[in-house]
């Protein structure tokens, strides 16, 4: 049995001393990822208070069938994205745009420069820099919610693509293919922030 | 495509099962005779793994120290009326 199952019992009785290792444990996981669905700390908040509150009302949902951490992914996913419906801005066209696009002959379309542009040694500071962040934050917001759904469970959660799958209950499969076109995506984004100047020709 | 010669796009599609090391031999080895002779998919994949990376980075936000203790007082008058 999961131990931490065993906090979860004492917690239903009433005992306070449980709360903490719980919350140690679980709650800025839950909140990481509502916040990187939601996009917005009031919405996360009240995904982690649902969770949290489901905890206590549903033994029967997950004991004995699955580790609480999974279950526990599986239940903020949902509340989260639950939280987007209805709220899907002009975006989703990005994501299309963001896929690299190729020739006849397999190759990438783009020019020279384009295409063996590789800014992966930036300096850590300037990749992290507030700037670069903000870039990054835009280019999350812009993906479709599922998408960054799993880029946030195995990027920045680390969960495996078959944990991701059992959190969203879909294909592993599905899982990789958005995973791929996400990141994808993402890199074209920052490629076109790196990107050196048009005419600096080297 | 299990065939040695893999285009630019059949390299591509393999990344993120190579990172997981989850390519088979016959793959991994054909998709490494591709990266030795391609200079654009070694860059399409040194920047494939930076963004992977960064993501995290910038995805690992903390929970605001208000909103745990607000959590936590919750949960704790919960309990007390439990």
């Amino acid at each position: 049995m999961d131990p931490d199952l065993g906090l979860v019992t004492r917690l239903r009785a009433g005992d306070p001393v449980a709360l903490e290792p719980l919350m140690d444990r679980y709650a800025t996981r839950v909140y990481r990822v509502a916040y990187g669905i939601t996009r917005s700390e009031a919405d996360a908040e009240e995904v982690v208070q649902d969770v949290f509150h489901t905890l206590f009302r549903k033994a029967e949902s997950f004991e004995g069938r699955s580790a609480l951490g999974t279950w526990i992914y599986r239940v903020a996913t949902n509340a989260a994205l639950l939280r987007r419906r209805g709220k899907r801005h002009q975006v989703e066209v990005m994501l299309e745009d963001a896929l690299p696009t190729f020739l006849e002959d397999g190759h990438r379309a783009g020019d020279r420069s384009y295409v063996l542009a590789d800014w992966s040694d930036t300096p850590e500071e300037e990749l992290l820099s507030r700037e670069t962040r903000a870039v990054v934050s835009r280019a999350l917001d812009a993906l479709p919610d599922h998408y960054r759904a799993v880029l946030v469970l195995r990027d920045v959660e680390g969960l495996s693509s078959e944990e991701a799958a059992a959190a969203l209950g879909e294909s592993v499969a599905s899982v990789k293919s958005r995973l791929h076109r996400a990141r994808m995506a993402l890199r074209e984004v920052l490629t076109r922030h790196f990107r050196p100047v048009e005419g600096a020709r080297s | 495509m299990t065939q040695s010669r893999l285009t630019c796009k059949d390299a591509i599609d393999l990344l993120a099962d190579y990172l997981e090391t989850s390519l088979g031999p016959d793959l991994v080895a054909a998709l490494e005779r591709h990266l030795q002779d391609c200079r654009p998919c070694v860059a399409y994949l040194n920047t494939y793994k930076r963004t992977r990376t960064l993501a995290g980075q910038v995805g690992r936000v903390e929970m605001p120290e208000e909103m745990r203790r607000r959590l936590r007082q919750l949960l704790l008058d919960r309990l007390g009326a439990g």
